[in-house]
């Protein structure tokens, strides 16, 4: 039983989505962390302060404390900042999630839309290869320019197989001396003069290198490559002319079928249909830029953060933390050893929240990757009408196992699609995704009658050959 | 993996061949060049149960293919004839340079 490709494409999406939520709880789980930090941060600053005042009242002069507001003043201004930024951002990710979500219902309305024309074009087909195969002159026509293709493909492999050879034999006659010097004299032509001893001699050499055949075989490596070459281009002319006389009677049928306005109405749909994955993959891309943007602005490094947590930094530096610790177990107040063990708590609490952070800076990094990996997968799926209603996989993609392993690190994008693209299979059908190969080769939109009509008369495979043979010759 | 071919095998086909080649344009006949295979490996064939031996089909398709592949080889001979040969060339040659 095979699986239908619009089933493939749906697990696909549901993965991309799952990667997407994953990546956004990491960034939320990261901006508790944050805050949390944040929070402990100040507690911390407050306590040294406290502590600082018990222990040295005289050495923390009121400006130290003012300093302190200076800081957290600053400090403040940039949490604004970057929090309206965010909210900027935010605004921006709403957006283009909306743009996505309303992009992908157009590409799936276009997809439909263009399933039903491909319908049609296939009923139209049917009708065009009824008639063609009701007309003897076409059956006749048809059947002897599959015999003339296959014949032309044997003689092109023969001209070139002969041209190897000329180039690989004609060396050793034009180095041998013996047979250059007879070809010089004229050997066996009517030109050929010599006095008696001369072409005695001259007979003699002839004998020994069997000049007959080999001049023979000279001039046959000489021309015939070269002459074979030429014949098979005047013989190429003759059967475009014949394969014209047949598009002409195609375009007959086309026009009296309605196939070539189904077929139009295919390659335009089929056209607005690639505009909006187009469109879809520019929007999705964007998005990761603002979502990219958002994880930039809310980091340590951040632009509004940086100058803001430096100076916080040098201000706790100037209170001297490991002087006040000591001061305090020299003391034998309560007070102070509190107030040293609660910046002790503040410490290890904020390492931890760091250490989370930065697994869940990893996380959300991981799921980007693998989201954006998996828009590339579904990128390439719409680019090759995977999700159409003719497209269909082999029984055996287990599409839930390789989403796994792709997950799991175990595989690369490219290895995700390998595996699907390896099992895609598509129906006998007219669509243009099915003849997709030879649909490009020929020139017209209902080419693809003459060739099922000549498929129909003659077999599958000969007209398989006859598709990868006019894209060969394109 | 078909057996040598055999100098009497060679000299049938080479007999064989030259009767097909007569007055046959040798494009057109390249052009045709599956169907020469196939006629001179019925040819050899039918020679070689005629003389009481035994050959397969794949044997004689694969003289044919070996014969046509080196039909147009061209090596010039070795020994004293040609040593000579070589030096009456080479005389041949200057003198008439020198000329």
């Amino acid at each position: 039983m095979d699986t239908a490709g619009s089933f493939i494409y749906t697990r696909l999406l549901v993965a991309e989505n799952d990667f997407r939520t994953q990546c956004e709880d990491a960034a939320d789980m990261q901006r508790t962390l944050k805050e949390g930090i944040e929070q402990l941060t100040l507690k911390r600053a407050e306590t040294l302060l406290a502590l600082a005042q018990e222990l040295l009242p005289e050495a923390i002069a009121d400006d130290t404390q003012l300093q302190l507001g200076e800081v957290l003043t600053e400090l403040m201004q940039a949490k604004a900042r970057c929090e309206e930024d965010r909210k900027d951002l935010l605004q921006q990710r709403e957006t283009a999630i909306a743009e996505i979500e309303n992009l992908k219902q157009r590409f799936a309305d276009s997809s439909r839309e263009h399933a039903e024309f491909v319908a049609d074009q296939q009923r139209k087909q049917q009708e065009a290869t009824r008639i063609l195969q009701n007309n003897p002159q076409f059956v006749q026509q048809s059947a002897a320019t599959l015999k003339t293709q296959k014949t032309l493909h044997n003689n092109e492999l023969r001209v070139e197989e002969l041209h190897r050879q000329a180039e690989a034999q004609l060396p050793a006659y034009r180095n041998s001396r013996l047979f250059q010097y007879l070809i010089m004299r004229r050997y066996g032509s009517s030109d050929y003069e010599a006095s008696f001893l001369t072409r005695r001699m001259d007979s003699w050499i002839a004998r020994l290198i069997d000049f007959p055949k080999a001049i023979r075989s000279f001039n046959f490596l000489r021309t015939v490559p070269v002459r074979m070459r030429e014949e098979v281009k005047k013989r190429k002319r003759d059967f475009d002319k014949s394969l014209a006389e047949l598009r002409k009677l195609e375009d007959q049928v086309g026009n009296q079928s309605g196939l070539r306005l189904a077929a139009q109405k295919v390659s335009a749909s089929e056209r607005r249909r690639l505009e909006v994955a187009e469109v879809l993959a520019a929007a999705e891309t964007r998005l990761n830029e603002i979502e990219a943007q958002l994880e930039a602005i809310e980091s340590p490094q951040g632009k509004h953060f940086a100058k803001a947590t430096a100076a916080f930094s040098e201000w706790l530096a100037s209170l001297k933390v490991s002087v006040l610790e000591d001061l305090a177990d020299e003391t034998e107040s309560a007070v102070d050893d509190r107030l040293v063990a609660e910046i002790q708590l503040c410490d290890e609490q904020v390492q931890q929240a760091r250490e989370d952070i930065r697994k869940c800076e990893e996380r959300a990094r991981d799921r980007r990757e693998k989201m954006m990996g998996m828009q590339w997968v579904l990128g390439q799926f719409r680019a090759k009408h995977y999700d159409a209603d003719n497209s269909v996989f082999d029984a055996s993609l287990d599409i839930d196992t390789l989403i796994q392993r792709f997950d799991d690190g175990k595989s690369i994008k490219e290895s995700l699609w390998a595996g699907i693209e390896g099992r895609q299979r598509e129906k006998q059908s007219w669509s243009s995704g099915a003849m997709g190969k030879v649909g490009a080769v020929a020139s017209h939109p209902t080419s693809q009658a003459l060739l099922f009509a000549v498929a129909n008369i003659a077999g599958q495979a000969a007209a398989a050959a006859i598709g990868q043979r006019m894209m060969g010759k394109k | 993996m078909a057996n040598p071919l055999k100098l009497e095998e060679v000299k049938r086909i080479l007999d064989l061949a030259c009767s097909l080649r007569d007055d046959v344009d040798p494009v057109e006949e390249e052009l045709e060049h599956d169907e020469l295979c196939l006629r001179l490996r019925d040819r050899l064939i039918a020679a070689a149960q005629i003389t009481g031996d035994s050959l397969t089909e794949d044997q004689a398709a694969a003289a044919v293919d070996q014969y046509l592949d080196h039909m147009h080889e061209f090596r010039e001979p070795g020994g004293v004839s040609a040593t000579i040969a070589r030096g009456y060339v080479w005389l041949m040659t200057l003198g008439k340079t020198s000329q």
